[in-house]
């Protein structure tokens, strides 16, 4: 009987329990029910190391290595304490150990019964666990060690034990997966830590880990991998992946503050590496000095030569006579861009190279310039997406962007989004700086025809005695329109060129400095030295996002009104120098032409110089009134910054902000930035209404240029 | 694409100021007296194209044509150091020799005896750029050569190229002690030419000339060296950010279509500070400057190139400065505002106007004594009284009927006489309704 029990117990099947761990009813009637109750919880014990056993069997196979750890741990227990204590019962009982047979003649089953007693708690916590291991086939490392981390925290000292010696073993095997992609950036092919673009994978990292530490093992996984992938010549030195994979071998997951700690000194060691080696200051500093040059158009020189070419390409194309030809491609826009860089300063610029138009809409016909006084649609009802887009079709007359080809390594610093507002700001500068060029070719016209007019009329504008007068004040506001024009836009590109490009392009560029100072002095001193600033690319790409929200705030593409009106300036500007073009580039009528003298009849003097003088007057009255309009609502802007629409579409641009910014930033440091952009903005346009009312014209109340206030009501409807 | 600027000099004092418009040039962008490149080695974003083309053998030339009536002042520019620089054919020295004689029309009227061989030298430089954006004169309106023959390519200039930009560089005479008696006919009769056929005139005033110089060498009587490289300095630095392109202005016709924005009045002043022996021989040793500082020089009236009674009247009708230093632009933005409280600068009273501000590169091949240096180019209306100086100098020789003889050899010149003063005159009456707030009520359609 004894032996039959203990048989059971070893986990070999008996007909004492036939099905579970209820006895056989044949035997159970022969029994006292103390015994019967004795055997009942053997039973039990049995039943429940027979299931755990048979589920390690059956894990074993599971595809996962850490379950399979898991498995091959708690076999390794089960066979080292369980097993183990069988067998003792078993040496003790043979051997009549005084301890345990009674006389020397009989084993009493109380006796086993308190042996096995220790193990009630364990093996039903533990069948507990591989019952919920049985439930879910799919076990990501992250959960499974967070679970195994629960339960060793229970009171019970046994199931601890062996609850800990589980997760010490999954954890060992996770630190393993760890220390590959930390130190050498390989990724197992199956469970991997992070997916093809480097990615922490969802469940892979358990939540013991502080997500600065699940921030920052991405980080350097990242980092690393890229850099092995791209066979650098520079690869990390082996002292430092030495050092590293000591330190991760000492602390596990578990202990959250060691582990931190070991994994921001990694971070802090890959990123000071990653500095002084790949992404250098050298490096950073280009990219940012030609994403400068071409996307903000610091090069004045080859975007205006890039405008005329783009300009060029559309009149070729609208005069060519086939249907094909008459396309306008990427590659038409690309071979633009080297076309504009011929003997301007980016000629030479390897990184004009990178530069690439793209058109969202596949090949177009080029449109001739609108003549329509169409108010562009408002775009203020969305308030998440950026303004600036009503822009985009403005050089090309179709949605066209600028991109970027983003290259190891520099795209540890720089993404998609990032380009996604250089190209928008991009589309606005270069939508100003094609009208302002427009605006100066007919200036020239005008003054052209001027000098060929005056050849026959000296200083006035000539003309019969009944239109002489109407001619010169024509004339006169003709010019008006022109100066307006080219004076609105030469200050609204001055401050942005100046006051905003260049200020914060300064500014962003000294704190560069400020960081590559500080990793030198950090080289020169060892890293025994404690770091006064944690440096890498998280506080470079901190500092290269607030540049560009700055910069979008700056150029008022975060205020969808101010944009809108800009737009409109825009289109009024292009349909005055059209029509001045469809009139042979002169406000006036050429002297000898119909309308300007007697007709055969009916027609009476100057009918022409009317007409034209309706049309001219009516876009003077729209220009001044839109100036004022923009010179209203950015006085606004800045008295109520905190208006529903600045504010709407300002978080909506923030939002996308913080979604760039992937790594360390927390909520509380985007606030604080918040806070502040809000004060440099304010203070951007603080200069933009100095410059645009230097002389008080703007701010000056209308009636006092002797109107009358029927006309002021008029004009009120029209803006 | 580069812009090409084609220079053409005329007399005596356009080859002199255009002398040393060259030898500045070629300071600043670093290319020896014989047009080569001095040291390849320094990194420069300059443009030289908009003014230089390179030669086979790689030297830089000039695009610039020397014209003149008589050869001394020309013959001194090529036996000068810099005389190799120039393209030889684009010399022309007549070879009748005997000059103008301080005539405008004897300069007029041998127009169209060397026309032929000058314009093919402007034919050739012309074909030789890309895209000619422009051509620069530099004359003066009171001698004979510079005016006369001046005045009658200009015509030329304005018939052959419509769509070109004519800008020139003009020195207006000193009205209180000219060295020429008929002066007054001479300029005045130009400067109707200058109205009708120019799209930008920077005024350059001698009698202002003299006196800056006179001001910042402490000299009594300054040569015409000096005055020349004042002169020339203002030319230079006007033109700067189309040589070293930043931003903003990079090509001519974005400065002058700020610059001239009224039908008539395309006549613009100058300043600039400091003059110190960069620009000038012997000149003062400037201390310390300041953006502020120089800002506020640029809009004192002394500074300006030209001497004109100072009215409470006159305005600005445009006004761009352009800073050559290494600034930040906050600064910019304090001086504005600074010059706004004080009301340093007074602007047009019938529309939106302001200081616009060119941040330029500096040369790398020059070290400058001093920080900040800038050019002011103005469209203002104190050219109106200067204006009326020089037709009361007219008047009263007219009236008298002076020198008439050696124009009266010419056909029809007392028509051409009145015609130039009435244009003259009403030039400086435009000038003077700018000051006006009326000037830009234009009235309605309905109204004409």
């Amino acid at each position: 009987m004894i032996a039959e029990v203990l048989l059971v117990l070893a986990g070999h099947s008996s007909s004492l329990f036939p099905t579970d761990y209820t006895l056989n009813s044949a035997i159970a009637p022969l029994l006292h029910p103390g015994e019967q109750q004795s055997l009942e919880a053997l039973g039990l014990i049995a039943y429940r190391y027979r299931k755990i056993k048979s589920c390690c069997n059956k894990l074993s196979h599971s595809p996962s290595r850490y379950i399979c750890a898991l498995c091959a741990t708690l076999s390794h227990v089960m066979k080292d304490e369980y097993e183990s204590l069988v067998i003792q019962t078993e040496v003790k009982v043979l051997k009549r150990d005084s301890e345990l047979v009674a006389s020397g003649a009989f084993v009493p089953l109380s006796a086993i019964r308190s042996i096995f007693s220790e193990w009630d708690a364990p093996l039903a916590a533990l069948s507990a666990l591989v019952d919920e291991l049985e439930a879910d086939n799919d076990w990501k490392p992250g959960p499974l060690i967070d679970l195994l981390v629960t339960r060793s925290k229970t009171g019970i000292h046994r199931i601890a034990q062996i609850m800990s010696k589980l997760s010490v073993a999954v954890q060992r095997v996770w630190r393993t997966q760890l220390t590959a992609f930390l130190v050498h950036g390989s990724l197992s092919a199956t469970d991997p830590l992070a997916g093809e673009d480097f990615s922490i994978v969802f469940g892979a990292i358990p939540s013991c880990v502080s997500a600065q530490s699940r921030d920052s093992i991405g980080y350097i996984g990242r980092a690393v991998a890229t850099v092995k992938a791209v066979k650098w010549q520079k690869q990390p030195p082996r002292e430092l992946a030495n050092d590293h994979t000591r330190m991760l071998e000492e602390v596990l997951p578990e202990d959250q503050h060691a582990f931190d700690l070991v994994i921001s000194e990694i971070r802090t060691n890959i990123g000071e590496w990653l500095w002084l080696n790949v992404l250098t200051k050298r490096d950073v500093d280009e990219a940012v000095d030609s994403l400068a040059n071409y996307f903000l158009i610091r090069n004045g020189e080859f975007s205006l030569s890039l405008i005329r070419e783009i300009e060029r390409l559309k009149t070729s194309r609208l005069t060519s006579r086939h249907g094909t030809a008459s396309m306008i491609r990427d590659q038409d826009l690309n071979l633009a861009l080297l076309r504009a860089s011929l003997g301007t300063t980016a000629q030479h610029d390897p990184y004009l190279s990178r530069l690439r138009f793209v058109l969202p809409g596949g090949p177009v016909r080029p449109l001739l310039p609108s003549l329509t006084n169409d108010v562009p649609a408002s775009t203020t009802s969305p308030a998440n997406s950026l303004a600036a887009s009503i822009f985009d079709t403005s050089l090309l007359g179709t949605t066209m962007s600028l991109t970027y080809s983003l290259s190891w390594p520099l795209d540890l610093f720089l993404d998609k989004a990032d380009l996604a507002i250089y190209s928008s700001i991009f589309s606005f500068l270069s939508a100003l700086r094609k009208t302002h060029t427009r605006i100066h070719t007919c200036w020239t016209s005008l003054s052209n025809a001027q000098r060929a007019r005056r050849r026959w009329t000296g200083l006035g504008e000539g003309g019969m005695a009944e239109d002489l007068d109407v001619r010169a004040k024509m004339l006169r506001c003709g010019w008006g329109v022109v100066r307006d024009m080219g004076w609105f836009l030469d200050t609204l590109l001055g401050y942005v060129m100046m006051d905003v490009v260049d200020v914060e392009f300064r500014k962003m560029k000294d704190l560069l400095d400020k960081q590559r100072e500080v990793a030198e002095a950090r080289k020169a001193t060892g890293p025994q030295a404690t770091p006064t600033t944690h440096l890498d690319f998280t506080t470079l790409r901190t500092i290269h996002t607030n540049y560009l929200a700055r910069l979008v705030d700056g150029c008022l593409l975060s205020n969808g009104s101010l944009t809108t009106t800009t737009k409109q300036i825009l289109d009024i500007c292009e349909r005055f120098v059209a029509v001045v073009e469809r009139w042979g580039g002169d406000v006036l009528p050429a002297l000898l032409f119909e309308g300007s003298i007697m007709g055969s009849g009916q027609q009476e003097v100057g009918t022409m110089v009317k007409e034209r003088w309706v049309i001219v007057a009516e876009i003077e009255e729209n220009l001044r009134s839109l100036m004022e309009l923009f010179y209203e609502q950015l006085t606004q802007s800045m008295s109520q910054p905190f208006s529903t629409t600045v504010d709407a579409s300002k978080s909506g641009f923030l939002g996308g902000v913080s979604m760039i910014n992937q790594t360390t930033h927390t909520f509380s440091k985007t606030a604080k930035a918040i806070e502040g952009e809000m004060d440099q903005s304010r203070r951007h346009v603080e200069r933009l209404l100095l410059r645009l009312d230097f002389n008080g014209e703007l701010s000056r109340p209308r009636s006092s240029k002797g109107k009358g206030g029927g006309d002021i009501l008029a004009e009120g409807g029209l803006a | 694409m580069p812009r090409e600027i084609v220079s053409l000099q005329f007399g005596q004092c356009g080859n002199q100021v255009g002398s040393t418009f060259w030898q500045r040039l070629c300071l600043e962008h670093g290319i020896s007296k014989d047009g080569i490149l001095e040291d390849a080695n320094i990194e420069t974003y300059d443009r030289k194209s908009t003014f230089f083309y390179q030669a086979d053998d790689e030297h830089y030339i000039p695009r610039a044509i020397l014209v003149d009536l008589e050869p001394r002042v020309i013959n001194n520019i090529l036996a000068s150091p810099q005389g190799r620089l120039y393209n030889p054919e684009n010399i022309f020295k007549w070879k009748d020799g005997g000059g103008a004689g301080n005539n405008w029309a004897q300069g007029y009227f041998s127009g169209e005896q060397v026309y032929e061989e000058i314009m093919e030298m402007i034919d050739r430089e012309t074909e030789g750029s890309d895209s000619l954006e422009a051509f620069m004169l530099m004359h003066s309106i009171a001698g004979g050569t510079g005016s006369g023959l001046g005045s009658f390519l200009l015509e030329r200039l304005n018939d052959r190229f419509p769509k070109k930009l004519l800008q020139t560089y003009s020195v207006f005479p000193n009205t209180q002690e000219g060295d020429v008696v008929v002066q007054p006919y001479n300029a005045i009769l130009t400067l109707k030419r200058l109205v009708k056929n120019a799209d930008a005139v920077f005024v350059l005033d001698n009698a202002a000339l003299s006196r800056i110089a006179a001001d910042s060498l402490h000299v009594q009587t300054p040569s015409f060296d000096q005055t020349n490289q004042l002169a020339s300095t203002v030319a230079a630095a006007s033109t700067q950010t189309i040589r070293f392109p930043g931003a903003m202005f990079t090509d001519l016709v974005s400065m002058v279509a700020s610059l001239v924005v009224t039908p008539r009045c395309h006549f613009l002043t100058t300043s600039y500070t400091p003059f110190t022996s960069d620009q000038v021989d012997e000149a003062k040793v400037v201390r310390r400057t300041t953006l502020l500082d120089v800002m506020r020089r640029l809009l004192q009236p002394r500074n300006r190139m030209i001497s004109a009674p100072v009215s409470k009247s006159s305005v600005y009708i445009s006004n761009i400065n352009i800073i050559q230093a290494d600034v930040d632009p906050k600064e910019v933005q304090q001086c504005l505002l600074r010059i706004r409280e004080r009301e340093l600068a007074t602007f047009i009273p019938w529309g939106p106007s302001t200081i616009q501000i060119a941040l330029a590169k500096r040369s790398p091949y020059i070290k400058s004594s001093h920080r900040v240096s800038g050019v002011m180019v103005a469209n203002h209306t104190s050219i109106a009284p200067f204006i009326k100086k020089m037709l009361d100098q007219f008047d009263r020789l007219r009236k008298r009927n002076a020198f008439m003889e050696q124009y009266k050899k010419f056909d029809n010149i007392m028509e051409e006489f009145d015609d130039a003063r009435t244009t003259a005159d009403e030039l400086q009456k435009e000038y003077r309704a700018c000051e006006t707030p009326e000037y830009a009520n234009y009235g309605g359609p309905k109204n004409g």
